[in-house]
């Protein structure tokens, strides 16, 4: 039996948990999302956090968008963002794993007082190198190029990406692999604060969003002058209304354009198959994933589009309300999927929680993706009208056994309305962690001192395909992963492209770029951060 | 009309004629509905024939009419002094009595008109509830829909029900069976704590009374809470290996909670205690279909659309059986279950 065994053996046996849970010095913030007895449907829904590199310096760095002001009869929806306590956030982390707010350094506190926040997508949207961030609202999104300095300008009128409406989750992606990222953009309903109403008669709950009308999402392209062309009419995403919420990015059925799985809330899930000809065709019935494995449509939230059971193709896990099942498809091949929720042990594991922010990432590096979960359930009252559902509850941390899930210990029991998640390595350790936002409080930090296993973990270089790599598809050791910033809810995950290599020293790694070139490293070393360009010629 | 047959049926002695010109003149007004001056047609009848029976029937009817039954009330009786024994003026003076809230009053002309269900209704008024319900059943026999009864037959169960409960708890409120109904009273009110605490307690007391499991799995599965809903549904099983609903609730907890070979064999099991139940159908198909046995999954399904068409059930029965077509490569079949789905899917929402 092996040391690595052997010790990731007694963690379990022992029930220590692989987390230690903080909120790091420095960091202040605390989510203001202004709950009312109106029950604004915004108030429950924000908000995002992102981890990235913002200054290059090999820290990830952490920003947290935050919600805004709300009084009970909103004659003019001023959110205040202007006043400190409901800037958004970026925290600079410091060589000693303490953080800096340097929000108002950046550039990144103004925001109009018209804009409620929800979330966040990171991507370097003009290949300059430095990752760029686009905030969404409830309201106009706001797109910040970074300059690269350390700070960040507000271009969001040249670059035509305002959007509108209430925008929710948002990720950067190639579709059309012209080297350039594009963007799509989440948004929830047609629904203002004037058009608000409260549902639940004597409970005075949030509506469901059934009552609401449905809404379209949004795709721009991405010209390669700083400027974006709202392309969803076109490209057929606007085809279809949604009730949308989260949204993962992977090319399910290898050929090699990158698709979208959009989580919808209340109704049937969309699949946006990608023709490589600039258009989509919505396909999550043919596919399987438009319901749970009883034809019911479930509420769905967060997403994440990874191969959990280390077959080759991008699986889908979908987080939902409580008396629901997370919903997992896996990947058949063939363009389609099977509900396979039961099997993985999602139903002992979360028929009676609801998720959030979510994301299959090794954590203890034993070469099978675990989960985990923000929880919480929408409305602040449940517990009054059913006492066995919560408004507050903890993550699931959830590791996997061979395609199985079982519930580990993560690290508190402090109940918490979780909402967004992202992850990423913040102390460079090889050991994935975790950044928890809190509807209404202080986000949590998951530090992972895993025993586990050996790892690698990459950062793409594109020169012909876009500068992170984004979309590229990494094979280690027979594990697959999409590179992708986006997935989980309203937030973005650090770009680098993380394995657990379990007893293995050595990988061999097969990267096959969005621009076609297919790159092959032959034993590599692991336990090790490296840094792979992109071949100029294929 | 009552009186015309009445007339005809007694064959009674001839009252003068102007009494007859008022009784068709009483007949007249009652047939367009004005029956305040029917009534007083048949008064004036009644008044010139004190000796005519049909008369005062005519002028109870018409009070009843008119939803005046103290008035009601002189009239008939007199009939029956008149013309002792006829069933129907006995049973609208009960109706008589019973709608001024004289239930005792109504219950012996009821039984001698031998009416049932007016005799079920007036004795749950009294209190008779075991009576009450022997008569109300009868009456349903013969009328299964009427509102009335059925109003009647759910108060007198319920009350049945609370007066077994309490005597229950007062004589022997430490038994198994007490707090096993005090749990029952609680999972009513939503108290699933005091519910489940209660079944605890019965099983203390009582650990092989048959049902105490079953309560608790159903609770603990209403909680979501699935894995101890498997235990209690397994022990149950284990004391009652006889019973299809608590074989069913294992085989379906054990499907949730991932043991997808047992919950095929345990489903299995419930569709033979007790065959063709759909919700056993549809869950066995479920784990067939899941242990990749679609042979299985496709076999259950389908007898469950032979039992079913146009259920919730049936509309899930048709997305597995699309599921396992569409994975088989069978792609004419998944859709068309795919649209018979969406079709029987849009009914069944519409029925609900």
């Amino acid at each position: 039996m092996s040391r690595w065994f052997f010790s990731g053996f007694l963690t379990a046996a022992l029930g220590v948990s692989i987390f230690s849970v903080t909120t790091p010095k420095g960091i202040d913030f605390v989510h203001q999302n202004s709950p009312t007895r109106n029950k604004y449907l915004i108030e429950t829904m924000g908000g995002g956090v992102a981890l990235l590199d913002y200054n290059n310096d090999g820290l990830l760095d952490i920003f947290l968008v935050n919600s805004g002001y709300l009084q009970p009869s909103m004659s003019s929806e001023d959110f205040r963002r202007s006043q400190p306590k409901y800037w958004n956030c970026l925290y600079r982390q410091n060589p000693d794993g303490s953080f800096t707010d340097v929000t108002k350094a950046a550039g990144l506190s103004a925001v109009a007082n018209s804009d409620y926040g929800m979330g966040v997508a990171v991507g370097d949207y003009d290949n300059d190198g430095y990752p760029d961030i686009y905030v969404t609202n409830y309201g106009k999104n706001i797109l910040y190029h970074n300059n690269g300095d350390g700070t960040f300008t507000d271009v969001t009128e040249k670059a035509g990406v305002a959007a509108g409406g209430w925008s929710v989750s948002a990720g950067f992606f190639d579709y059309d692999n012209d080297g350039r990222l594009d963007l799509f953009v989440t948004r929830y309903m047609k629904w203002d604060t004037k058009s608000n109403k409260a549902c639940g008669g004597k409970w005075n709950t949030y509506c469901p969003p059934g009552v609401f009308p449905a809404t379209t999402n949004i795709l721009y392209h991405n010209n390669g002058d700083g400027t974006f062309t709202d392309v969803s009419q076109r490209s057929g995403i606007a085809a279809v209304k949604g009730r949308s919420l989260g949204v993962g990015f992977a090319d399910y059925d290898g050929d090699g354009f990158t698709d979208i799985f959009v989580a919808n809330d209340g109704m049937r899930e969309f699949l946006f198959h990608n023709n490589g000809n600039g258009t989509f065709t919505e396909r999550a019935q043919e596919a399987g994933v438009a319901l749970d494995g009883d034809g019911t449509p479930y509420a769905g939230m967060g997403v994440d589009f990874r191969d959990y059971d280390n077959d080759g193709r991008p699986d889908i896990l979908v987080t939902n309300l409580a008396k629901q099942i997370y919903a997992l498809y896996h990947n058949d091949g063939g363009g389609s999927f099977s509900y396979r929720s039961l099997q993985a042990g999602l139903g002992t594991l979360t028929a009676g929680s609801s998720g959030w922010g979510v994301g299959l990432v090794d954590f203890n590096n034993d070469g099978w993706k675990d989960i985990f979960a923000a929880q919480g359930h929408v409305m602040d009252n449940v517990e009054s009208i059913d006492p066995a559902l919560h408004y507050k509850q903890p993550p699931l941390l959830a590791f996997n056994h061979d395609g199985r899930f079982e519930r580990a210990d993560v690290g508190t029991e402090l109940p918490v309305a979780g909402r967004g998640v992202a992850f990423g390595d913040l102390n460079n350790d090889g050991k994935i962690d975790v950044v928890m936002s809190v509807l209404g409080g202080r986000p949590e930090v998951f530090y992972n001192h895993s025993a586990g296993g050996n790892w690698l973990t990459l950062t793409l270089i594109g020169t012909r395909s876009n500068r992170d790599g984004i979309g590229a598809r990494v094979v280690v050791n027979g594990q697959m992963q999409n590179v992708t910033t986006a997935g989980s809810y309203l937030s973005a995950s650090d770009k680098r492209v993380h394995f657990g290599l379990g007893e293995a020293t050595h990988a061999d790694v097969d990267i096959y770029w969005p621009s076609g070139v297919h790159q092959s490293l032959k034993d590599v070393r692991g336990n090790q951060f490296l840094d792979v360009r992109e071949p100029k010629t294929p | 009309m009552m009186h015309i047959l009445l007339v005809l049926a007694m064959g009674l002695q001839s009252p003068s004629a102007a009494a007859i010109e008022h009784i068709q003149a009483g007949v007249a007004a009652d047939r367009q509905g004005q029956h305040a001056a029917a009534i007083d047609e048949f008064r004036k009848a009644a008044d010139l024939a004190p000796d005519f029976a049909p008369a005062f029937i005519d002028l109870g009817v018409a009070y009843m009419k008119e939803s005046r039954y103290a008035d009601a009330v002189a009239p008939l009786q007199k009939a029956l002094t008149l013309q002792p024994g006829t069933a129907e003026v006995q049973e609208m003076l009960g109706y008589a009595w019973l709608f001024q809230g004289y239930a005792s009053r109504a219950i012996p002309c009821f039984e001698a008109a031998k009416v049932k269900g007016g005799l079920g209704i007036a004795q749950v008024e009294t209190g008779d509830l075991a009576d009450a319900i022997v008569n109300l059943q009868a009456a349903l026999r013969q009328h299964p829909t009427d509102p009335d009864l059925l109003f009647y037959m759910a108060r007198a169960a319920g009350l049945l029900s609370r007066q077994a409960g309490d005597t229950l708890l007062a004589d022997d409120p430490n038994s198994a069976r007490a707090h096993q109904a005090l749990a029952e009273n609680y999972w009513a009110l939503q108290r699933y704590t005091d519910a489940e605490n209660q079944y605890q307690a019965a099983l203390q007391i009582s650990p092989n009374l048959g049902g105490l499991h079953l309560a608790l799995g159903k609770l603990y599965a209403r909680n979501q809470d699935l894995q101890k809903a498997e235990e209690e549904f397994r022990a149950e099983v284990k004391l009652r290996p006889g019973s299809a609903e608590a074989t069913y609730r294992l085989g379906e907890t054990l499907l949730e909670n991932g043991k997808i070979n047992e919950a095929a064999a345990e489903l299995g099991r419930a569709n033979q205690l007790r065959p063709n139940m759909p919700q056993t159908l549809y869950a066995l198909g479920k784990a067939e279909s899941l242990a990749g046995n679609d042979a299985g999954a496709e076999k259950a399904w389908t007898q469950l659309l032979t039992v079913e068409k146009d259920s919730d059930l049936a509309a899930k029965a048709h997305f597995g059986l699309a599921s396992i077509y569409r994975r088989q490569g069978k792609a004419q079949d998944a859709a068309r279950e795919m649209k018979a789905f969406e079709t029987v899917n849009a009914r069944a929402s519409q029925s609900h």
